[in-house]
């Protein structure tokens, strides 16, 4: 799956990925260093908990050393995805869904409320190009907030009555 | 082997009352439907219901996991053949020549095939999961420590190296979610680890909110981030399979049953692995293999037949060692230790009939999925016809619950979150999520078994590679290992090239 002519900005991700997994492996390898020996409690050296965490920061270190030299010798990116993604639909995916859980999971409104919010804002926001093409935006925003209403109902209703699961 | 039967017997009849008939009959359909829908897996399916299930009865709740999962990898293959599209990843195999068969007008006989291959590979899944299971647990009674630590680190190394098409970011998907095992208090001395005073973190991330956010909240992001199609639909004849067809292809069903086992067995390799080696070795052993790709039946089958007997497969190494064979099997597994079983070499001793009741449930799941694939073809693509931007936040808000729902805790929807979304950036760049799954799901047993070890040991690392299993594994690591770096791998291709070739001169 090598390709010669690949994009430089691909063999860059390599690159810094690479980087930035050594960082990440070494930060690990040092806090497991620093971690506590327990040598109160009659632990030998080799069965310290820093062991395996430590193991692994320097595992993960070397594979980040072995793909930042791939991407500096401009070896191919393997493995990536055809990018088919719009910048503005992820951005506003991002967005949707994290202020859904950050900002209204557990801050205030009842879940049904929060749930139907973000059903509503995401049906909508993403059906808008197209719905604006076609003309039927007021349609698309009625049929967007009887989704988010019936959906958010039906799963209130079977999670927390017929399941007996909590909700946030 | 009588006693076997026996308890086999007793475990169907638990099921026998209409209460569990009706939860199996519904947990199939709702499988299949969510592997119709594309961008949804087994895996999210199965977490999801663990949640719903919780204050279920542990047999009831394992038996709707069972059913979801069958579904599931089956429900994929509809929309393979019918649109090009796999509706699981284990269903792309199916793609090749099933909708080569859909587009010459034979999409009725397609699926009718797809639906015998499903059904003979479970039967032969579930034949071997009887038998395997109880040998492989017994076995296992003599691991120690030593063959642990190996098997856990060969799971992970092995689903690093096959999933995706770049080992070197699936080893670091796997060490980063063996990293991820290690956070919170450690399994011997309870001593936190990277909790930074965190009261939260100090219980460790648990693994099905950071399930539902890899196999769930990332990939709703994925999708609602593209633009969709509105795929086409063709004309559907009789799908009523042909004994002729099964009776003709008896050798490829059997062969493909085999490689889906096995495949399943191993940890980490799961269905999409097994369909795409089944494929292989059928379009390799072939009489025709230039069929292959237009349209064979040969194929489908193989494909077909490899990706369900998977399933039962990969259950295997889970009932008997604890260690799941697939990322499914490993939600299958959580379920498994919340309700109470044991899985792993002590099952077979402390709750023996377990095994037999999860072979039981395998064999419902695949009549339920045999009466569905005969009758439920078009009203199962009238879900396809829901927009995606309606059933991604759906979706969404079911994994903010699902998230939830184990614990009680918003921590770990937030973990959901953050998971769902540096997964989400780290697949556009090509880097796996089930390495990082299967890492964090062994993570906590590999630091257990190295350290438990080296005090058996005295601190000696001798054992670690002298043990006759432990040396057998430790090999196929560091092969694993060297194959893969680039200079290496040249070599050996050149080899087999040559080889190949001095062969098909004789």
């Amino acid at each position: 799956m090598t390709s010669a002519g690949a994009p430089p900005l691909r063999q860059r991700a390599d690159l810094l990925f690479g980087l930035g997994w050594i960082v990440l492996g070494a930060a690990i390898a040092a806090g497991s260093w620093r971690m506590d020996r327990l040598e109160g409690q009659g632990v030998e050296p080799y069965a310290v908990p820093g062991l395996v965490p430590g193991l692994l920061g320097i595992l993960l270190a070397l594979l980040g050393l072995a793909m930042a030299l791939r991407g500096w010798r401009g070896g191919a990116a393997e493995g990536v995805e055809p990018a088919r993604a719009e910048p503005w639909r992820a951005a506003l995916a991002v967005v949707l869904v994290a202020g859904f859980v950050l900002g209204l999971l557990g801050r205030g409104p009842p879940f049904p409320l929060a749930a139907f919010i973000f059903m509503l804002l995401a049906i909508l926001l993403f059906e808008w190009p197209d719905r604006r093409r076609e003309g039927t935006l007021a349609r698309g925003a009625v049929q967007a907030a009887l989704i988010a209403a019936v959906a958010s109902g039906v799963i209130t209703l079977v999670f927390q009555e017929i399941f007996l699961v909590r909700l946030p | 082997m009588p006693d076997g039967l026996l308890a086999l017997g007793r475990a169907l009849g638990g099921f026998l009352d209409p209460a569990s008939l009706a939860y199996a009959v519904g947990a199939t359909l709702l499988g299949i439907m969510v592997g119709v829908l594309p961008g949804l897996s087994a895996t999210l399916a199965i977490s999801l219901l663990t949640t719903l299930t919780i204050k279920l009865p542990p047999n009831d709740a394992i038996l709707i996991l069972v059913c979801a999962y069958v579904g599931a990898i089956y429900g994929g293959s509809r929309t393979a053949i019918l649109l090009n599209i796999p509706g699981t990843a284990a269903n792309a195999a199916a793609c090749l020549d099933g909708y080569q068969l859909a587009l010459q007008g034979r999409a009725g006989r397609a699926m009718g095939i797809a639906t015998t291959g499903s059904v003979a590979g479970s039967v032969l899944g579930i034949l071997c999961l009887a038998s395997i299971t109880p040998w492989l647990a017994e076995q296992a009674l003599s691991f120690q420590s030593y063959e642990i630590f190996w098997l856990a680190l060969f799971g992970v190394l092995m689903s690093g190296t096959v999933v995706g098409g770049d080992p070197l970011k699936g080893w670091i998907m796997g060490a980063l979610g063996l990293f991820a095992a290690q956070i919170g208090q450690d399994g011997i001395h309870a001593h936190e680890r990277f909790a930074f005073g965190d009261p939260d973190l100090a219980g460790g991330l648990s693994l099905i909110p950071v399930l539902v956010g890899a196999f769930g909240c990332a990939e709703v992001l994925t999708v609602m981030a593209e633009r969709a199609a509105r795929p086409r639909l063709h004309p559907v004849d009789s799908i009523l399979p042909r004994i002729r067809d099964v009776l003709r292809y008896w050798k490829t069903i059997l062969r493909s049953g085999a490689i889906g086992v096995t495949m399943g067995i191993l940890p980490g390799v799961g269905e999409d692995m097994a369909a795409w080696s089944s494929y292989a070795a059928a379009k390799r052993l072939s009489r025709t293999p230039e069929q292959f790709g237009q349209g064979s039946v040969e194929g489908l089958i193989a494909a077909e037949t490899g990706d369900n007997a998977a399933i039962p497969g990969a259950m295997i190494p889970a009932l008997a060692l604890g260690i799941p064979g697939s990322a499914p099997a490993a939600v299958l597994l959580a379920a498994m230790i919340i309700h109470g079983a044991n899985p792993g070499p002590m099952l077979i001793i402390q709750q023996p009939q377990f095994i037999y009741d999860v072979v039981a449930m395998n064999l419902i799941a695949t009549l339920a999925m045999l009466i569905f694939g005969l009758t439920l073809v078009r009203p199962m693509l009238v879900v396809l016809a829901v927009p995606r931007s309606v059933i991604m936040p759906i979706v969404l808000v079911l994994c903010a619950v699902g998230a939830f729902a184990i614990a009680s805790r918003l921590f770990d929807v937030w973990v959901m979150l953050a998971v769902g979304v540096a997964g989400f950036g780290l697949r556009r760049f090509g880097y796996p999520m089930a390495p990082f799954v299967l890492g964090l799901v062994l993570g906590d047993l590999l630091d257990k078994s190295l350290r438990r070890g080296l005090v058996l040991s005295g601190g000696e690392i001798e054992p670690f590679f002298t043990r006759p299993i432990c040396a057998l594994l430790a090999t196929v690591v560091g092969l694993t290992l060297a194959l893969n770096i680039p200079p290496v791998r040249a070599g050996w291709h050149r080899l087999r090239s040559a080889a190949g070739a001095a062969l098909v001169r004789r």
